[in-house]
């Protein structure tokens, strides 16, 4: 393993969060390297200041009767039985993101007005509710997403049977950074978060159901841009796949990251 | 209430201050994020990291509603620096607000990532999962603040050494230069 040190791993190391072996590692090589040791002492300093910034600024006594009033409805909340059923491993952690959105749209997730659906076809209405609603819930909760990697990003691949790489968005400063699989109401899509640099977040979905194709099957001009929820949408297709990209832009900033996707996707 | 959710609810109005500069709004972004917690309960994962998923909420409600809070911000400005207990000796209460300064001057983005990690005590893997962002950018972002912190605070070195360059940030040198 490399004996290069990075800052992060000394950090990590006075946090205790690194590995084991690396950690013994680290342990040796600072045993033969000064100036790796004096670099782990000012990381000690820091923290050591730091921690009593988090003691002097601790919050303490009763909590504010509003606060604590939320906060109990959100222990009952917690405490009712959970809509995630107890699975666990690659596959069943796809079924699980399924399972919550088929719930969500069971209650009606799915069902909410748009603000502007006379600029959206009738048949093009679903794929745009489903976007943004997947876009509000990767907003929300961004950790049930898997962070972006080869390997998560291999096995949409192999869920789709389709060469899904992420496209390039990093003209806008978007970055992929989370990879997700959502059920729908016409099966399975595959998604791709993007943040920026703000903490922005535009969302891309894409859907390979016939259905979802079909219902953009006579729209000229795609990519088309509206306005669903408050959020920008633009959704268009390539063959054999139909995509919406959703996120809080403006309609020409979402327009144009839609034809950049479209270019790449059609690659 | 569970003491578990108590700390939980006490460390998100400590990093709600740090965002909002103001103890009053700190406490409407805490309820909002309750409120969020709240409707979208049934989201939570079993066995998941309560705290974290609160602090992605949180997150995002202060992101979602940052032209607010910023506006309210510039209002009512909160001087981190004077919030520090008064339990505190004046020296260590010199250190600290000397510390704090210095956190203040820090790009948002690195400040939230440092405080996170160094004062909330997520690790960077929570931290990723809480901010939306990439682990890797955690990491550098940190690097990037400790070292920026390292040099606001006088370009100390090891520990030990750091008497002899100390700063008052913002007034003049404790040595006199």
């Amino acid at each position: 393993m490399s004996t290069v040190v990075e800052d992060w791993e000394l950090g990590a190391l006075i946090d205790g969060t690194l590995p084991p072996g690396r950690t013994d590692e680290i342990q040796r090589a600072l045993a033969n390297a000064p100036a790796l040791r004096a670099r782990l002492e000012a990381f000690e300093a820091d923290q050591a200041a730091l921690e009593g910034v988090g003691d002097a600024l601790a919050v303490s006594g009763p909590l504010p009767p509003a606060i604590d009033a939320l906060s109990a409805r959100l222990e009952r909340s917690l405490a009712r039985p959970s809509r995630w059923p107890r699975l666990s491993g690659p596959v069943p952690q796809v079924a699980r993101y399924a399972a919550v959105l088929v719930v969500g749209a069971a209650l009606g997730w799915g069902a909410a007005a748009s603000q502007d659906q006379a600029a959206v076809p009738e048949t093009a209405l679903a794929l745009v509710d489903e976007a943004t609603e997947i876009h509000q819930t990767a907003a929300l909760a961004p950790g049930f997403a898997r962070e972006a990697s080869s390997a998560t990003i291999g096995l949409l691949d192999s869920l789709f049977a389709r060469d899904l790489e992420p496209p390039d968005l990093s003209e806008w400063g978007f970055h992929v950074a989370r990879v997700d699989v959502v059920a729908t109401d016409d099966g399975p899509a595959a998604v791709f978060a993007y943040t920026d640099a703000d903490a922005h977040l535009v969302t891309l979905v894409m859907s390979m159901s016939a259905g979802m194709i079909a219902s953009l099957r006579g729209e000229a001009d795609t990519p088309r841009v509206t306005t669903h929820d408050g959020l920008a949408v633009s959704y268009g297709q390539v063959p054999g796949l139909a995509f919406a990209i959703v996120g809080t832009v403006t309609e020409a900033r979402i327009l144009a990251i839609a034809r950049r996707v479209e270019v790449a996707l059609s690659a | 209430m569970t003491p578990d959710i108590v700390a939980h609810i006490q460390g998100l109005r400590r990093y709600a201050r740090f965002l909002c500069r103001d103890v009053a709004e700190a406490d409407d972004l805490v309820q909002e994020t309750l409120e969020r917690a709240i409707a979208h309960a049934g989201q939570f994962r079993p066995g998941g990291d309560l705290r974290v998923w609160l602090f992605a909420i949180l997150h995002n409600a202060f992101v979602s509603g940052r032209r607010a809070y910023a506006r309210r911000r510039t209002e009512t400005s909160m001087d981190l620096a004077s919030a520090v207990s008064v339990s505190a000796t004046q020296e260590s209460r010199a250190e600290l607000q000397r510390v704090l300064s210095a956190i203040d001057r820090l790009p948002d983005e690195r400040r939230r990532v440092l405080l996170l990690v160094a004062v909330e005590g997520l690790t960077t893997d929570e931290v990723a999962v809480a901010l939306g962002l990439p682990v890797g950018t955690v990491r550098s972002r940190l690097a990037r603040a400790r070292d920026s912190l390292r040099q606001l605070l006088g370009g100390r070195g090891p520990a030990g050494s750091r008497s002899a360059t100390m700063r008052v940030v913002g007034g003049r040198d404790v040595d006199g230069r």
